[in-house]
């Protein structure tokens, strides 16, 4: 990775550092949308994730993408994300990272297959692979 | 003075949040009041970045229940499923009344009721401010303890605007400019059941002298 890069990342985590600093866990919910406008911008057809995981993975944004799906949710398993290092700096700290665009661009395509906004569970981080559940919002009898 | 301690304390310790309401209406002048109160409300530089939205109209607060429900239910649902929600409620034992609580939670009931309220104030801050956050919800308190001295009830809402993407479809809806944000709603009405209090934390374990971790309350 170039020292551009580097510093680059940095500055992503740093911001994001500081706003949950500032606003506390409550920051998450200010972050659903991050990324979404580039990707509305890039992808064009946000609503086949399909095509969307291969975007990701042709553009090298991710190395790979599993998705599994249930009832209430969808999960993802992305490796290799150009992200990790953002993810890393809250793991690092022993914090819950706070965002994820590559969820965040999920949530969207997801919304647009006709659920409400979607809600992010904690994102798992091991062995750098994130592991990211969203919980589908159709009706309201999850439990 | 004596009164006025003893009269202000009261107000303090009685404010709870109400979310039942019966159908009487907040007269304007009381109204007035709460808003006045705001007012009052300290604000950095003396900037009073806020601004309010009085609603009454039904489909109004209507839209806001929809919008509050589908914001409790989503965050609670997301608790549900990451098992969060199961650790806050480990020592309730009685399943049946646990799986009651889930249901109120993750159905976002627990914030729909809004609507049931005479007025909701939506309470906006300006962003090219300072202190927005801070002075906004000073003006908040001062008009939960407003309403706890008329004898009215409130409650005190971020669910339809916590996440940014309710936020705008209830900026939207309302016409709210860009220069502000939506910072929370408050239902205000006639309270039909008062709940007990809820339990506060031991002010032993929330004071410290000197240094963060030395009691204040145990050195005295």
């Amino acid at each position: 990775m170039s020292l551009m890069d580097q510093f680059k990342d940095t500055l992503i985590f740093e911001s994001q550092k500081e706003f949950y600093d500032e606003r506390g866990r409550g920051a998450r919910y200010r972050m659903t949308t991050v990324g979404v406008s580039f990707f509305k911008d890039a992808v064009k057809d946000l609503k086949d994730t399909d095509s969307l995981v291969k975007w990701l993975q042709d553009n090298g944004f991710v190395e790979e993408i599993e998705k599994e799906e249930d009832n209430v949710s969808v999960t993802i398993k992305v490796k290799g994300c150009c992200l990790k290092n953002i993810t890393e700096g809250f793991t690092k700290h022993g914090k819950q990272p706070l965002s994820c665009p590559i969820a965040n661009v999920f949530m969207y395509s997801m919304e647009q297959n006709g659920s409400m906004p979607p809600e992010i569970t904690p994102i798992e981080f091991e062995d750098g692979v994130c592991r990211i559940r969203m919980a589908k919002i159709f009706t309201s009898d999850v439990v | 003075m004596d009164d006025v301690k003893d009269v202000f304390l009261q107000v303090i310790n009685d404010r709870r949040s109400i979310r039942n309401y019966t159908d009487e209406k907040v007269s304007d002048e009381d109204l007035n009041t709460i808003l006045e109160s705001a007012r009052q409300a300290p604000s950095g530089e003396n900037a009073q970045p806020w601004r309010f939205i009085v609603v009454r109209d039904e489909k109004n607060k209507k839209f806001l229940s929809d919008l509050s429900r589908r914001g409790s239910g989503r965050r609670f649902t997301g608790e549900f499923l990451s098992k969060q929600m199961h650790a806050r409620f480990e020592k309730l034992k009685d399943q049946a009344k646990k799986e009651a609580a889930f249901k109120k939670l993750t159905s976002g009931d627990v914030s729909a009721f809004v609507n049931e309220s005479d007025v909701i104030v939506i309470v906006l801050g300006k962003k090219e401010v300072w202190d927005t956050p801070f002075d906004t919800s000073a003006a908040i308190e001062n008009m939960l303890l407003a309403v706890t001295a008329l004898g009215l009830g409130a409650c005190w809402l971020v669910a339809p605007c916590i996440d940014v993407r309710d936020e705008k479809v209830l900026n939207e809806y309302f016409g709210i400019s860009d220069e502000y944000k939506t910072v929370s709603i408050i239902a205000i009405g006639q309270p039909a059941r008062v709940p007990k209090a809820r339990p506060r934390l031991p002010i032993e374990e929330l004071v410290f002298s000197e240094k963060f971790g030395e009691s204040y309350f145990d050195k005295k």
